[in-house]
């Protein structure tokens, strides 16, 4: 994965927050995710207007401390996300 | 006239010189389906499949017609909607295929209410719902509910709606080849099973229990089976978003409904109590199990 892609929500997907966990439903494929605390947040990010890069950036300027495990976990959070087909690529006129 | 939950049956009964022929028409969630049976044994063992489903004395007209007759040793079922046909050899097989078909047109065309894969059983007009992939032992652990005193509603699919009262398709319970020797103890009358090569049929009065009053019932816990051969005995409370997941994982007609019937699920379980069993046999079951699972509904 690039650092330089951009990455959006797919449309019509359901969020459910449920006492500190999210539950996320896609209507095109009909599944079902349960996201861990990164996950909700790389979610929330990925509004299809900042770089990957720009995420990881952003999440280390905001969790100094945990600066080293970031890239890796945002990485991991969108590659998860995007096989689910709940955030799309943005690339051009390209979405994947 | 139909309950609230939608399910309802009507009989019509004709006999002319060489056959006597049988019809059954069933009314659940909009889903209109006859069953018509030719020659006395036909009748009979369909008897047998559709006695626990609510009766009721209006005609409808069916959109799904599915046929049961004699063909030498072997019953023919034939389901005209898909124009498929199965040929079985054994009365179990005949009972599992047929209410497999009911269950299979229901799930795939009711309106306005959440079909379940899942089981049920009431008391006192509150319902504990317990919904599994195939396999998980949802059709044994009712079997053992039922012979604990709770009043059976479905092995297989449970319509819930918007208000949360449930309805369920009341067959015999169909216990898989695998799962027979498990709840031979708990069978009172052997009459009552039909036995087959894929899946044997076992009548509710065969565990000396009863069927739910054919109204709608309220749904009060959830309890999600999981059969693991020489498991202990394990039965925890799960968060909303556990729940959740494994609520939708059995949801069979997300497809049909508003939201894909998320929201509506997430709010059930919200107000739900939700539980996880995992047990290797009714042997590893605590003693006063059925009377704890009791006091939750």
């Amino acid at each position: 994965m690039s650092n330089q892609e951009i990455y959006r929500q797919a449309d019509n997907c359901l969020v459910e927050e449920m006492g500190g966990e999210v539950l996320l439903y896609n209507p095109d494929t009909a599944t079902t995710l349960h996201l861990n605390a990164p996950s909700i947040i790389v979610w929330q990010l990925c509004t299809g207007e900042n770089t990957v890069g720009e995420l990881i950036e952003a999440l280390q300027e905001a969790y100094p401390d945990q600066d080293d495990q970031i890239e890796s976990d945002v990485v991991e959070a969108i590659a998860s996300l995007h096989h689910n087909k709940v955030l799309i690529r943005v690339s051009g006129d390209l979405e994947t | 006239m139909p309950s609230e939950g939608n399910s309802s049956i009507s009989v019509t009964t004709i006999a002319n010189d060489a056959t006597v022929t049988k019809t059954w028409q069933i009314d659940m969630a909009g889903v209109h389906i006859s069953v018509t049976a030719a020659g006395e044994p036909s009748v009979q063992l369909v008897d047998v499949a559709l006695s626990a489903i609510e009766s009721h004395g209006e005609n409808i007209r069916p959109s799904i017609e599915l046929l049961v007759t004699q063909n030498g040793p072997n019953w023919l079922l034939v389901d005209q909607q898909v124009q498929q046909q199965w040929t079985l050899t054994k009365a179990g097989d005949l009972i599992y295929h047929l209410t497999d078909r009911i269950v299979f047109h229901i799930a795939d065309k009711a309106s306005g209410v959440h079909c379940v894969h899942a089981a049920a059983v009431a008391k006192n007009g509150r319902a504990m719902v317990i919904p599994a992939n195939s396999g998980a032992g949802k059709s044994s652990f009712t079997t053992w509910l039922v012979s604990q005193g709770f009043d059976y509603l479905s092995d297989e699919l449970v319509l819930i709606d918007d208000s949360y009262q449930l309805t369920g398709l009341s067959r015999p319970i169909q216990i898989k080849k695998s799962g027979v020797d498990a709840i031979n103890g708990l069978v009172t009358s052997k009459e009552s099973f039909l036995r087959g090569d894929f899946a044997s049929a076992l009548a509710i009065s065969g565990l000396g229990g009863a069927v739910c009053e054919p109204r709608p019932q309220k749904l009060s816990l959830m309890v999600f089976p999981h059969y693991v051969s020489g498991a202990d005995f394990s039965f925890k409370a799960l968060s909303s978003a556990e729940a959740g997941m494994a609520i939708m994982e059995n949801h069979v007609n997300a497809r049909s409904l508003d939201g894909h019937g998320f929201s509506a699920m997430m709010a059930l379980v919200k107000g739900t109590p939700c539980y996880a069993l995992e047990y290797g046999g009714f042997d590893t079951l605590p003693h006063d199990f059925s009377t704890q699972l009791s006091s939750l509904l």
